[in-house]
């Protein structure tokens, strides 16, 4: 239809759906917030959908695109609501998905009380079929079609919603889960069937079995909230309105690929938030990023690096390993009702608890009494008792104080001195994680970027980004709802990948690489363009999985070249490989033999742009700006007077010198004393750290 | 004590170091004991060599750590020390384990001055001795276990001394494997340097001493706050070891705990004399044995490093099984170490029934397997190491094929075991009925079995509680014992050993059945939905159900 030209986001949280409206004519964002409906999220989608077009004075049928994010497959998980599954293995093999790694989880070292998560299928659910394949693929048994059959029998009589299949080696060779396929769709008619070597065609079967079974275990789940997402969508928008889903790996897909990877669903929300950083990085020439987005309970960190974001295959999710790309997020649990308590030893902790929503913190004057990391902020002044949400909550200063005071009689400290405490014990906790994410996979998070944004991100971005010796804070416009931006500009993704299970690079045959890289590009274009992407909006990108010979873990690099793979090509690949190896691990022997693993291809579809408007600069003094001061609490000086800003008033290149505080509808940044912040082109604030450390 | 919030970032600081070095060593050791089992620590001490951080890998191999280090400390003054430095040890009486696991320790150095030490142990899938693996049952002499290095410095200022290298891959039957995983600690280890500079130059050395003191302090205080809330009194019980390979007659450990307000005194005198075999623990072993289990009973949440031994006495006879004399025999020492917990937790179950555990599979089953690929000729060494049941809780079942108190590590996938060696696995599964009744159940036992692809292959292992089962707890029924079967089911089928060596052929297949985990609590007690939910699971046959719990389906 001529005309259309609206993209919509949608970002269904736990408490709110969130709708950013794009209107590239216009170049304008338009947010608005619909409260989330837990019995059919649909509704809320739609709730959120009118309440932007409202907004922007815009009419359904000018909506293009609506694009999805929502937490229901995580809910599913954490709430173990999925499908009941039926799991068809190799003769001998049920137990596996059970038995996992046998390893105990770290936080059940020395504690005999913690356990390993459930499996999603229970032991009676498992069934077994005679068949094996060999370790290079070949068949030593056939498959026994009456064991399919029979378990195809007992699943029906059990009423099973979904089966999931794995067999060892399918990964080389997916003719037995192929054809268990074939029966099992003959004899379950509507069973959605998920097969290992499709999902995630890789080596290790419980980590291969425990994708598979997840994908499963929540296709009937989405399937039915998508398919009715999409009808009400048409019936709304119109039938010419695409519906796209947002995936874990932070691409887009079309709603028909997602119901065919559920798994693939997970975590797509804080995923669109690392997709907002690399996005905003690029716009602001900040190639290297440590997004972290800091809420009520917790505190998701991504990883910007050379502009993109940060794919692992190394995941998990709920505890439960994922072996599918996946944005490399780490979630912990600290945020502004992160409870502060003090341990046996008589040490200050925070969290992992949470005040929540309800009670939420003292201050929220809703009954809660425990201190929270937002009752030390506004105890040390870096929150406003009336500014909160924009005005529309008060907070209670001398609930807070009380929740605080309780503490630090038990402390033996002042009271300030022990909200100073909190603060700085959950920066240290959210700096862990942090290092987590960089430092323990050998990256020097000095070169990097922190990008705050979540409602409780300001107060903390500059002390963070100083503790880990970042090279800045940047606070981005809009951080209440600068996830949904990351639906908006990211392409659409689908990954590819081949499995030639350590192929030594002596023996490698270039043809032969460069054949896998087309087929899987073949499938890529013809995928991506059924969702109606030209050519020349496709992007393809090759990468190989390489590992010295003898060692188990892989390294992950672009295959250098733009042309066919050649010989030349190859040894860049095995020089790039030998640098990234040292600079990780300290050595790298000249010489050591070295295998390829995996191919992959990522294939990506280019959207429209999507433009922040830009505002336009008043001089460096951001005197108009000002609208009053109040002390706030610091480390080494105690209670400062310092200048109150209000945000929307700041123009680009104006300079906020600390002690400052800068206050928005949902959120406020906090500059402290030695550092100023400097207001960027769209409104974002960078407040460099360089030297301070 | 100034600033126990300086204390906390730097403690976060510190375990990150760990974390890192032990994420270098998987990422880059070459043999599958390293890369998927983890059979790893890694450790950074203050210049002093008491612990300050672990990363979180095998309780075990630590609390030698301090041992060992004492001897280092006194070996090499800080004069005799230079960055690059590596120091390698294996030696089981100073402070070592079994041959099997190496520790290699550098010198951590900040702004030209020694201000720690870093440190890795790592368990070889191959240091010599008479099989692959390093893992047979029955050894009478350490002799025999491996190549025994004493402390000896293996890298100079960052290079490496080849004679040394030369001496160890004379030794050994896949060299390659094992210099790349000694090689792989060192890498750890320089990385460690590398990041515990990067926190001193964050902190400066003062800030850093004052905090890492305070750490220790810290970990003393809760230790001390934790056994002070416990009922005072002198606690005794026993736990046996089946045998030690050379005699068939049970080993006993008597665990005598006194805890007397703040501070705890662990009397093992009373446990029999030294083993003829190899199930004698070292005196690092026992150690580790004692303050895993009073960390995990007291307070886990303490960080666990030197601090926390502190409050704790170990008194131990030497010439015992928990304290031997050279030239004795080692390698199968987890053999009695599980058991001291186990006896711990035991004896202290009429004082804190809450927080005890009953028996589990009790022992880190390792099975070496070692010869030729028929392929290719070449040697190879595969070691597999499983989980049984694990113990039943006052609040909960035990968990199903998992690996034991003391150590904590990982299996090796079917597929990358049927990549890297000549042996085909056909099983892998729960053994039912193998989990003790109780209100709470026994974990299950694990089978594996292994078909064997090339002719002539070493098997050597040392099991445990296949003859005396683990035990239940306040009423808990025992659980199942553990079996090796070669060939089973065939006419020629034949149990196996606990603990010993042969030599088997092409087609032969091991059956590695564990033992299980004693319950906990009266079984007629027992939730009836639970008992329906593991019999439809097959957890349970419908004859234990009936026999145990009384419950007809």
């Amino acid at each position: 239809m001529a005309g259309r030209r609206l993209r919509i986001a949608v970002d269904v949280g736990g408490t709110f759906t969130d709708a950013t409206l794009w209107d590239p004519a216009g170049g304008r964002l338009v947010a608005a917030k619909a409260p989330t409906t837990p019995a059919d999220r649909a509704a809320g989608v739609l709730a959120a959908v009118r309440l932007a077009l409202a907004a922007a004075g815009e009419r359904p049928e000018h909506v293009r695109e609506l694009i999805h994010g929502s937490t229901t497959g995580t809910n599913a998980l954490i709430e173990r609501t999925g499908a009941k599954v039926g799991l068809l293995t190799t003769r001998g093999f049920r137990d596996v998905l059970e038995i996992g790694r046998i390893m105990r989880p770290e936080a059940g070292l020395y504690d005999v009380t913690v356990d390993r998560p459930p499996p999603l299928v229970p032991r009676r659910l498992r069934r077994e079929a005679a068949e094996r394949l060999g370790a290079d693929g070949s068949v030593l048994v056939a498959l026994s079609e009456d064991d399919v059959e029979e378990a195809a029998r007992f699943f029906a009589r059990e009423g099973v919603e979904a089966v999931a299949v794995c067999f060892l080696f399918a990964f080389l060779n997916p003719a037995h889960e192929e054809r268990a396929a074939e029966i099992l769709a003959r004899l379950l008619p509507g069973v959605p069937v998920s097969l290992s070597a499709r999902i995630c065609p890789e080596i290790r079967e419980y980590e291969r079995t425990s994708t598979t079974v997840m994908n499963a275990y929540l296709t009937p789940v989405m399937d039915a909230y998508l398919e009715s997402l999409a009808r009400q969508v048409q019936a709304a928008l119109g039938a010419e309105a695409k519906l796209s889903v947002i995936q874990a790996n932070g691409g887009s897909t079309a709603v028909a690929q997602a119901r065919r990877r559920a798994v693939t669903t997970v975590n797509s929300g804080p995923a669109g938030g690392v997709v907002a950083a690399a996005f905003y990085g690029r716009r602001q020439g900040r190639s290297r990023l440590v997004s972290v987005d800091m809420g009520g309970t917790s505190f998701d960190i991504g990883l910007v690096e050379d502009g993109a974001t940060k794919v692992t295959t190394e995941g998990s999710f709920q505890d439960l390993p994922v072996r599918i790309p996946i944005i490399d997020l780490h979630i912990i649990g600290a945020g502004g009702g992160s409870i502060a308590w003090q341990d046996p030893g008589g040490a200050l902790a925070v969290g992992p608890r949470s005040a929540g929503a309800q009670p939420g913190p003292a201050c929220y004057g809703r009954g809660g009494t425990l201190p929270t990391v937002t009752d030390a902020n506004l105890v040390l002044g870096r929150l406003s008792a009336e500014y909160f949400n924009g005005g529309r909550m008060r907070l209670d200063v001398e609930a807070a104080r009380g929740a605080v005071a309780r503490l630090a009689e038990a402390m033996g400290l002042p009271i300030e001195e022990t909200a100073l405490g909190i603060i700085r014990v959950v920066n240290a906790n959210m700096a862990k994680g942090i290092a987590a994410v960089t430092i323990l996979r050998g990256i020097d998070v000095r070169d990097f970027a922190l990008l705050s944004f979540g409602g409780a991100g300001g107060v903390h971005a500059v002390d963070l980004a100083h503790a880990l010796a970042m090279t800045e804070a940047i606070v981005p416009p809009l951080p209440g709802t600068f996830s949904a931006v990351g639906l908006l500009v990211t392409e659409v993704r689908q990954d590819y990948v081949a499995a030639l299970g350590g192929v030594p690079t002596a023996a490698l045959d270039p043809a032969a690489i460069e054949a896998h890289y087309r087929r899987m590009e073949d499938e890529a274009r013809a995928a991506l363009a059924e969702q109606g992407f030209a050519a020349g909006a496709i992007d393809l990108v090759r990468t190989a999985d390489l590992k010295v010979k003898g060692q188990t873990y892989e390294l992950s690099l672009p295959m250098p070249g733009r042309g066919p793979v050649d010989a030349p090509a190859i040894q860049a690949l095995l020089d790039a490989f030998a640098r990234l190896y040292r600079s990780r691990y300290a050595f790298f022997f000249d010489g050591e033999p070295i295998e390829v693993v995996n191919l992959r291809v990522a294939a990506l579809g280019r959207n429209p742009p999507v433009e922040l408007a830009r505002r336009a600069p008043d001089g460096a003094d951001p005197a108009r700006a000002r609208k009053g001061e109040r002390p706030v609490y610091f480390e080494r000086q105690g209670f400062v007077r310092s200048a109150v800003y209000d945000r929307d008033r700041l123009r680009p290149q104006h300079r906020v010198a600390g002690p400052a505080v800068i206050e928005e509808e949902t959120s406020s940044t906090l500059v402290p004393p030695g550092f100023a912040a400097v207001v960027l082109d769209d409104g974002g604030l960078s407040i460099p750290i360089g030297g301070a450390a | 004590m100034s600033d126990l919030v300086t204390m906390q970032v730097i403690r976060y600081g510190l375990e990150q170091v760990a974390d890192e070095m032990g994420n270098t060593l998987v990422r880059t050791g070459r043999s599958t004991i390293i890369t998927e089992i983890k059979d790893i620590s890694c450790v950074v001490t203050d210049a002093r060599g008491q612990t300050v951080a672990q990363a979180h890998h095998t309780p075990s191999l630590l609390a030698g750590f301090e041992i060992t280090m004492k001897a280092l400390v006194r070996a090499y003054p800080p004069d005799r020390l230079a960055p690059g430095d590596v120091i390698v040890t294996n030696d089981p009486y100073t402070g070592g384990q079994h041959i099997m696991d190496l520790y290699a320790i550098a010198p951590a150095f900040h702004a030209g001055r020694l201000v720690g030490f870093v440190g890795n142990i790592t368990h070889h899938s191959d240091l010599g001795g008479v099989a692959a693996g390093g893992v047979a049952g029955g050894i009478r002499e350490i002799y025999l276990e491996g190549l025994r290095l004493p402390m000896v410095k293996l890298v100079k200022a960052g290079a490496e001394d080849a004679e040394l290298f030369a001496v160890i891959a004379n030794q050994i039957r896949v060299p390659e494997k094992t210099l790349g995983d000694i090689r792989a600690q060192v890498s750890s280890l320089m990385v460690g340097c590398e990041r515990l500079d990067r926190l001193y130059r964050r902190w400066g050395a003062d800030t850093m001493a004052t905090a890492q003191a305070d750490l220790l302090d810290y970990s003393e205080r809760r230790m001390r706050a934790g056994l002070k809330a416990l009922p005072s009194g002198t606690y005794v019980a026993e736990d046996f070891i089946d045998d030690d390979g050379v005699n068939d007659r049970p080993i006993r450990i008597e665990t005598r705990i006194t805890i007397a307000g703040d501070a705890v005194t662990v009397d093992l005198t009373g446990s029999d004399p030294q083993a003829e075999g190899n199930t004698n623990s070292t005196i690092a072993n026992t150690h580790a044995a004692v303050y895993y289990a009073l960390i995990a009973l007291v307070d886990p949440g303490a960080p666990p490093n030197s601090g926390c031994y502190r409050p704790i006495e170990v008194l131990t006879r030497a010439g015992s099984i928990v304290h031997p004399r050279p030239p004795g025999a080692v390698a199968a020492r987890t053999n009695a170490s599980t058991k001291i917990v186990e006896a711990m937790m035991k004896a202290l179950a009429p004082a804190i029934p809450g927080r005890v555990t009953a028996g589990s599979h009790g022992q880190i089953s390792t099975c070496g397997f070692g010869g030729r690929h028929p392929a290719t000729g070449e040697p190879f060494v595969f070691t597999d190491i499983q989980g049984g049941g694990a113990a039943a809780r006052a609040t909960k079942d035990g968990a199903d094929g998992q690996d034991c108190h003391l150590p904590r590590f990982m299996n090796t996938p079917v597929e990358v075991t049927e990549r890297q060696f000549p042996v085909r696995i056909e099983r892998y599964e729960f053994i039912a009925d193998s989990g003790g009744a109780g209100t709470w159940r026994g974990g299950l036992a694990l089978r594996r079995d292994i078909r064997l692809l090339a002719d002539r292959v070493s098997f050597a292992r040392y099991g445990d509680r296949q003859k005396i089962a683990p035990f239940g707890l306040c009423g808990g029924r025992d659980g199942a014992r553990g079996e090796f079967w070669l060939n089973p089911d065939t006419p020629g089928a034949r149990r196996l050993a606990s603990k010993g060596l042969d030599t088997l052929a092409r087609g032969d297949l091991v059956s590695i059945r564990l033992p299980g985990a004693g319950g906990y609590g009266d079984p007629a007690q027992r939730d009836r939905a639970l008992v329906r939910r593991d019999l439809e699971d097959e957890k349970i046959s419908p004859e234990a159900a009936r026999r145990e719990y009384g419950f007809d389906a």
